[in-house]
């Protein structure tokens, strides 16, 4: 990205994504300000953006550890027997 | 003569041992059980051609790993070569003089219903899993590990062999692909 302060649109939609995972840079938030002051799309973009992130992080969770059922290891085990007397033949 | 214990390969034990770590480690990057299930076992299978290459230096999962990490990457350069099919539209002027500004019919409008966007609530939930769940594979995988499983940038890079503008791109697109989803769902109805 260039090093110009006023930015355009598409700029300001990216920097403020970043900026919801803390990873803007000071110039770059200051680009986004300065943006958002003069723009009300990219502004309701911003306020609605952080509305998405808030809801991303009540209701996208983390999955506590994930197992194989019972038939799937089953499964796994018997193809893998197969595959190692093929290959010892 | 070297007192430090060779490690050794016992495939007979894999599944025991090991299947639900990888597993785990898969679904947490794809997402999808069928997948996972699937590169653990291709792990396997690799492993066990791999057997003579086994030098004892790492432990037999740290070596299993380092091959579904290698599938892994396989698999997303895969879905990533699949272009055109599930590109997302774009939402903004690509040249002439409006170029980087909102296309008219992409530009954000008010939402009618977010006062109660962050409350545990069932039927927002299930629109969100929607949403999510019909972004083309590849930004579904980063967007899950950058927003979910909070990685590091720089770690998401090197475990999909992408670059961190790259990242952008897609974490950008797939959040604008949700809004517009989110916006069509819950926030205008």
């Amino acid at each position: 990205m260039s090093k110009k302060i006023l930015i355009k649109c598409d700029e300001a939609t990216t920097i403020c994504d970043k900026n919801q995972y803390c990873e803007a840079s000071t110039f770059d938030k200051l680009r986004l300000s300065i943006h958002n002051f003069l723009c009300h799309r990219c502004r309701l973009y911003s306020e609605q953006n952080a509305t998405m992130t808030k809801l991303f992080k009540t209701h996208l969770k983390k999955n506590s550890e994930q197992h194989l059922c019972k038939s799937d290891k089953d499964d796994l085990q018997k193809s893998l027997e197969k595959e190692l007397n093929n290959i010892e033949k | 003569m070297s007192e430090q214990p060779k490690h050794t390969l016992n495939p007979n034990k894999w599944i025991n041992l090991h299947s639900d770590y990888m597993y785990n480690y898969a679904i947490t990057r794809v997402n999808k059980h069928e997948l996972a299930k699937d590169l653990v076992q291709e792990t396997f299978f690799s492993g066990l051609k791999a057997m003579k290459n086994f030098k004892g230096q790492a432990s037999e999962r740290t070596w299993l790993i380092s091959i579904l990490k290698r599938k892994i990457i396989d698999h997303y350069r895969k879905i990533n070569s699949k272009k055109g099919k599930a590109e997302v539209r774009m939402s903004f002027y690509e040249d002439g003089e409006n170029k980087g500004k909102w296309l008219e019919e992409r530009a954000p409008s008010s939402w009618s219903s977010e006062a109660d966007a962050t409350i545990e609530n069932t039927e927002l939930k299930n629109a969100i899993d929607l949403c999510v769940d019909k972004l083309p594979e590849k930004y579904r995988m980063v967007f899950l590990l950058k927003t979910v499983q909070n990685y590091e940038t720089e770690e998401i890079c090197n475990e999909l062999d992408i670059t961190s503008s790259n990242l952008w791109v897609i974490i950008h697109r797939a959040r604008l692909q949700l809004r517009a989803c989110l916006e069509g769902n819950w926030f205008n109805n």
